[in-house]
């Protein structure tokens, strides 16, 4: 299972990277346009009327949605090694990979059919939280 | 080079870029957690020299440090040159573990691609 555990992480790291270079981006480097692979313009997706949430903009959420799965998972972890913990921490994982999940496909709904156009970096923090959410099944 | 070409070389990169970096930050994570379980592939001069712990997690650190590396897409030729080297030492380290290592094999010719990809810029 420590396996499972280290690729939790190791999403969760990666999905922290994600995040963090689309907060960076809009607070220090938002000048300049993003390098987008998809041939897409990613600004008018992370700079749209659809880029906040009850006054937090969703890159942020997504920071610490991130960072919350990684202190899970180091948590689980430990769990593992010295039984410190006795509440249903697997469960709770799932819950917030689940919500997190169906955030993410609200978002690809919304670009496709509101903003009708893709930010590559929002279409990769999908992906990281769809395989999140099934590794949440192995911890 | 025309649009099209720019946008497909930026994914090959990215993708390629990703496909290295994430072998290596899983190692890094996996041997944090579970030591005993990545020892046997530490060559046995470099077990004499240094604490196991300490050079595990130094390694580890190193592996982090690349996979970071390598994602940044920050002096790209250089970060997948030394990715080409540490697979290399990797494989020639455990070559009696072939059977393990041959992926490592196919993660050091993709980083030699991504290599090569680069080779021309600054």
């Amino acid at each position: 299972m420590t396996a499972f555990t280290a690729s939790f992480i190791t999403l969760a790291i990666v999905g922290m990277l994600d995040a963090g270079y689309l907060v960076w981006k809009h607070y220090h480097n938002s000048t300049k346009p993003f390098v987008c692979p998809l041939n897409g313009d990613c600004s008018k997706v992370t700079e749209s009327d659809w880029s906040h949430i009850f006054y937090v903009r969703n890159e942020v959420l997504g920071l610490l949605f991130y960072a919350a799965m990684l202190g899970a998972g180091i948590i689980t972890f430990v769990k593992q090694e010295f039984f410190l913990l006795s509440f249903p921490l697997a469960s709770l994982i799932k819950l917030a990979a689940g919500t997190g999940l169906l955030f993410s496909l609200f978002l690809l709904w919304v670009q496709k059919y509101k903003i009708e156009n893709y930010c590559f970096y929002c279409m990769l923090s999908a992906l990281i939280t769809l395989l999140l959410f099934v590794n949440s099944f192995f911890l | 080079m025309k649009k099209g070409v720019v946008k497909d070389h930026l994914l090959v990169s990215f993708f390629l870029r990703a496909a290295i970096a994430v072998p290596f930050l899983y190692a890094a994570v996996d041997a944090t957690l579970q030591p005993e379980a990545w020892l046997g592939f530490m060559p046995s001069f470099l077990l004499k020299l240094l604490p196991r712990s300490i050079l595990l997690l130094g390694f580890s650190l190193y592996e982090l440090g690349l996979s970071l590396w390598l994602l940044s897409g920050y002096k790209t030729k250089y970060a997948s040159g030394l990715a080409v080297l540490t697979l290399l030492a990797i494989i020639a380290a455990n070559i009696s573990a072939l059977y393990i290592v041959f992926r490592d094999v196919g993660l050091m010719l993709a980083a030699l691609g991504l290599h090569t990809l680069n080779h021309d810029k600054k």
